[in-house]
């Protein structure tokens, strides 16, 4: 663990250097104020109206709008991080394939799986700690904005959803990293990567929502739906993870 | 008994089920400086990428000071220099020391020492803060070399070292190179450069579409007022493949 942390070391100190990834900062953080305090303020706002109406009392509004608050705090948190992790530092590592760096990394008494462990947790860590901050500074900002205003104070994700965001949905987007960074290792056409990891991320949206529909968005069903996605992308990671040798990493840095 | 720095014992190599080394057999002796040549193609990059554990070899061995090359223990005792230099453009030159200073294991108390003796040596210590990507050819492959030696390593690995460098920057390598030898240091050194390869290696291995066609002490091959260059000719026609 203390070698791969020196390898995630230098490569945040890269990544922190570069240019692009304070422009997908504040790509993500435009994206933040459009779509997310938009979609909060609109989809949740609305219900909120309706269920006004109906008559019930601000307090029995709170109670019901929360796990929607909560939903929408999961899904833009798994977003986010998967933003920038494809558009912003997850590309590190095919550079540092195209450049022979990592060629020379592997001539090292590192491991293999030390490796991997580290380039994962040097992608996994940045886009977690920004993809929780913007998901938590989203919803706050809408509170602020647009539902406080409605019922007259905020209104806070349920604790299922709280535990799912700090909890599984890290857990889901560790699994697409190692994915991610063993795909890298061994394919050669980053093309191919990308289409793969659309269709992954796509896959994951889809479980998702599949799952919580499946559960009738019963209490805590986001929490296992999300485990259990989490569980079946270890899964592709570890029979991933046996595919990645040496050999195949440096054959593949041909180009 | 000494122990061999490298042993290649019927080393067979395919890769895309093409055959690049066939049964490769050869000995490098501790404080040997030992040559490695052939024409483009002829399979020295894969010896090489077997030698530093990239590779398992389809047959035979590859030890490293009698441990398997693949091992963690052997590549802690080998530095190379490889034919791209695998230097980290977007940080200095001093970052890219301390990152393989501390992949190596090197204590906190000597790193800074020792980074700033291979800066030193490298002539390096003025631009030591500066990106590499601002370095020239010739800085870069002396910074690689610096990189090579950070950890004191017994075996060198260096693959074209003195490609790009001009012709100071050459006779310096040559002299790094000798200098470890006298050491006790071993180094393969992979050259298309005969006249490098004579000036500062005791032994030469040459190889031709996978096979080795010859190994021997560089003045046994000479003895007979015959050159390298028409040995080389001879053996492998002359041409890359």
């Amino acid at each position: 663990m203390r070698q791969a942390m020196v390898i995630v070391k230098k490569d945040l100190r890269e990544t922190l250097r570069t240019g692009a990834f304070y422009l997908y900062v504040v790509l993500a953080m435009a994206l933040m104020a459009v779509v997310g305090v938009r979609a909060l303020g609109g989809v949740i706002g609305g219900h909120i109206d309706t269920l006004l109406e109906q008559g019930l009392a601000p307090a029995e509004v709170v109670a019901a709008v929360e796990p929607l608050v909560g939903t929408t705090l999961v899904m833009l948190s798994l977003q986010f991080m998967m933003l920038f992790c494809l558009f912003g530092n997850a590309h590190n590592l095919a550079m540092e394939k195209t450049k022979r760096s990592l060629e020379s990394l592997l001539c090292t008494p590192l491991s293999l799986k030390q490796i991997h462990l580290g380039k994962s947790l040097a992608v996994f860590l940045p886009c977690v700690a920004l993809g929780l901050s913007l998901a938590f500074a989203t919803v706050a900002g809408a509170n602020q904005l647009l539902l406080a205003p409605q019922v007259g104070q905020a209104v806070m994700p349920d604790a299922a959803s709280l535990v799912a965001t700090l909890g599984a949905v890290p857990l889901i987007f560790f699994f697409f990293v190692t994915m991610l960074v063993a795909l890298q290792l061994i394919i050669t056409r980053i093309q191919w990567i990308n289409a793969v990891l659309a269709g992954l991320l796509a896959a994951i949206t889809v479980a998702l929502n599949y799952g919580l529909l499946g559960f009738g968005f019963a209490p805590w069903s986001i929490v296992f739906v999300s485990l259990a996605v989490a569980a079946v992308l270890a899964l592709a990671t570890v029979f991933l993870s046996r595919l990645v040798t040496k050999e195949r990493i440096v054959l593949s840095s041909k180009g | 008994m000494v122990q061999a720095t490298i042993a290649l014992d019927n080393v067979s190599k395919s890769l895309g089920g093409r055959p690049i080394l066939r049964n490769i057999s050869f000995v490098v002796e501790q404080g040997d400086v030992f040559g490695y040549l052939g024409p483009n193609g002829a399979g020295k990059t894969t010896t090489i990428r077997v030698i530093l554990g990239l590779f398992p070899p389809n047959s035979g061995r590859a030890l490293i000071l009698g441990r398997n090359a693949e091992s963690e223990e052997a590549r802690q005792r080998v530095g190379f220099v490889l034919e791209a230099d695998g230097l980290y453009e977007s940080i200095t030159g001093y970052d890219n020391l301390d990152y393989y200073s501390q992949i190596y294991g090197l204590s906190s108390d000597s790193k800074g020492r020792r980074i700033d003796e291979m800066l030193e040596l490298a002539r390096l210590s003025d631009r030591a803060g500066d990106k590499v990507s601002s370095y020239s050819k010739g800085m870069r492959q002396r910074l690689a070399l610096a990189r090579s030696m950070l950890h004191d390593p017994d075996l060198l690995i260096l693959d074209e070292p003195t490609a790009g460098l001009d012709p100071t920057g050459q006779i310096e390598v040559r002299q790094t190179i000798l200098d470890l030898a006298e050491r006790g240091k071993t180094v393969f050194l992979s050259s298309h450069n005969l006249d490098e390869v004579q000036r500062t290696c005791s032994h030469i291995a040459l190889i031709d579409k996978g096979e080795i066609k010859l190994c021997s002490r560089v003045d046994e091959v000479r003895s007979d007022g015959v050159s390298l260059e028409h040995t080389y000719v001879k053996l492998t026609g002359g041409g890359d493949r």
